[in-house]
């Protein structure tokens, strides 16, 4: 049975958005990523990093 | 009949059967795949994948061979306002009727599973869908006009036959699909019974890899799905309603009355009779089983109705004209669907909903989890996924779990156990 793909990741660091970015593309079923800017705190930004396997802006 | 009269039936004969045919025949290319998209776009607001063009041939486990890119998928969808249904790969017979529709008479699995109960329940053939669960839709406005070409135009006959009996340059109407039919099963039956259909088709599943473009080469990668139909919605009867908005010259013809004027209903017992009239003629152009039911009335003295697909005028007046076309046996007009992208090995990926897909609301998978950071454990994991061979182990490894996640979720979601498992299992022996 193939792997579920990768679940979208709140509260992602900043300097964690490559890493996360990094391992859902082992999936190569993942095409398209989208990292959003979720809020800012005292310890740094944080980011909601989606994984798409289709494109999500319909283009 | 008065030598008037049969005048008034000959020309409305050469009139109609002459305005029926030519009707088809004046369509160009661009005209006809404008004929597809605007029935498409009506049955694509009530949330089903048109079919185009209809037919009865069509069940839930029908599977399909798509090989076209999903944006693809997307753009012709959008463009042409449905998906050819072109490579049919298999006709699974999946069971799971009977436990689906328990309870509704005469549903059963096996030879008489839906819809062949409903589609020769007699021994002369014809077809009752009394029993099959309804479906309505709602009523769809649309103008046409001669000039313009049809600014909606349905592949139904009532269309191009009304607006030439209105003998009108443009009109408004109303299409009302009537006597609506579905049935299906849950994709969760179905996808059980494509998961064995593929094992036992690797084989045939393997030839259609997925085309990676080569490194530069800007094209989306080609990948191969399998579309598995789900549910299917059926129509018997269309009725069509046109309102003239203006007359057109041929009113005006010297001696020739115009023929919404035969038909109107305000010129009393001679109406009934005209009606009879245009109907035989409807009937006959409807092929040779009305035809049949034409002569056959013809001596009977009553209106030909024709067991077969036809096109018969329910009312007229000097600036309506209503049609309601009969199929010989409901069509198949819409569908739902899931997809299976065929994966390198010939297995199956996890099942897609079609209709989403094509309109564009693609969904990201699964439900959003809270970024727990990088443990030790995923940092030693993720340094042995530097070699990529690790990663097919890993993947591997992760399959034959009971719950398997994705290699993302494992290293930075709440699966700090199965972490701890993973290094042991994978790096610590």
């Amino acid at each position: 049975m193939p792997l579920p793909v990768p679940s979208p990741k709140t509260d992602v660091p900043r300097d964690a958005v490559a890493q996360e970015i990094e391992l859902m593309l082992f999936d190569d079923r993942v095409r398209w990523i989208a990292v959003e800017f979720e809020s800012s705190g005292a310890t740094g930004d944080f980011f909601r990093v989606t994984p798409w396997t289709t494109d999500p802006t319909g283009g | 009949m008065t030598s008037l009269g049969r005048f008034r039936s000959s020309l409305i004969a050469i009139s109609l059967t002459a305005l029926t045919g030519c009707a088809t025949e004046r369509l160009s290319g661009d005209q006809l795949a404008r004929v597809a998209k605007d029935w498409a776009l009506g049955i694509r607001a009530s949330q089903i994948i048109p079919v185009y063009p209809l037919t009865e041939d069509l069940q839930p486990g029908d599977v399909f061979l798509v090989q076209t890119p999903v944006e693809e998928q997307e753009r012709i969808y959008l463009e042409k306002g449905f998906l050819p249904l072109e490579n049919m790969a298999a006709r699974l017979h999946p069971r799971g009727y009977g436990e689906f529709y328990r309870g509704w008479p005469a549903i059963v699995d096996g030879e008489l599973a839906p819809p062949r109960p409903w589609q020769f329940p007699t021994a002369d053939g014809s077809a009752d869908f009394a029993r099959a669960p309804l479906a309505a839709f709602p009523t769809y406005n649309f103008s046409v006009s001669r000039s313009g070409g049809f600014s909606l135009a349905l592949p139904v006959q009532s269309v191009p036959v009304g607006l030439n009996l209105l003998d009108t340059a443009s009109a408004n109407g109303t299409i009302t699909l009537k006597d609506a039919y579905t049935y299906g099963l849950p994709a969760r039956v179905l996808h059980d019974v494509v998961r064995i259909w593929s094992l036992g088709s690797r084989d045939y599943l393997k030839q259609f890899v997925s085309v990676v473009p080569a490194a530069g080469d800007k094209s989306p990668r080609k990948d191969f799905y399998l579309r598995v139909v789900n549910r299917v919605y059926l129509v018997k009867t269309v009725d069509v309603t046109l309102f003239a908005n203006r007359a057109s010259a041929a009113d005006a013809s010297a001696g020739v009355p115009g023929k919404v004027d035969l038909l109107n209903i305000g010129n009393g017992t001679e109406a009934a009779k005209r009606f009879d009239e245009v109907n035989k003629v409807l009937a006959r152009a409807s092929g040779p089983k009305a035809d049949n039911a034409a002569v056959a009335d013809e001596t009977a003295g009553a209106p030909p109705i024709a067991a077969g697909g036809s096109v018969r005028v329910a009312m007229a007046t000097s600036r309506s004209v209503s049609l309601v076309e009969s199929f010989a046996r409901p069509l198949v007009i819409g569908y739902l669907a899931t997809d299976y992208r065929i994966l390198p090995d010939g297995e199956l990926d996890a099942p897609v909903s079609v209709l989403p897909m094509l309109e564009g609301r693609q969904q990201s998978h699964g439900v959003a989890v809270r970024y727990t950071g990088c443990d030790a454990d995923c940092g030693r994991l993720s340094v042995w996924l530097g070699d990529k061979a690790n990663v097919k182990t890993l993947t591997r490894w992760l399959e034959q779990q009971p719950t398997p996640v994705a290699i993302a979720d494992l290293l930075t979601g709440d699966h700090a156990d199965m972490r701890s498992r993973a290094v042991a299992e994978l790096l610590d022996q």
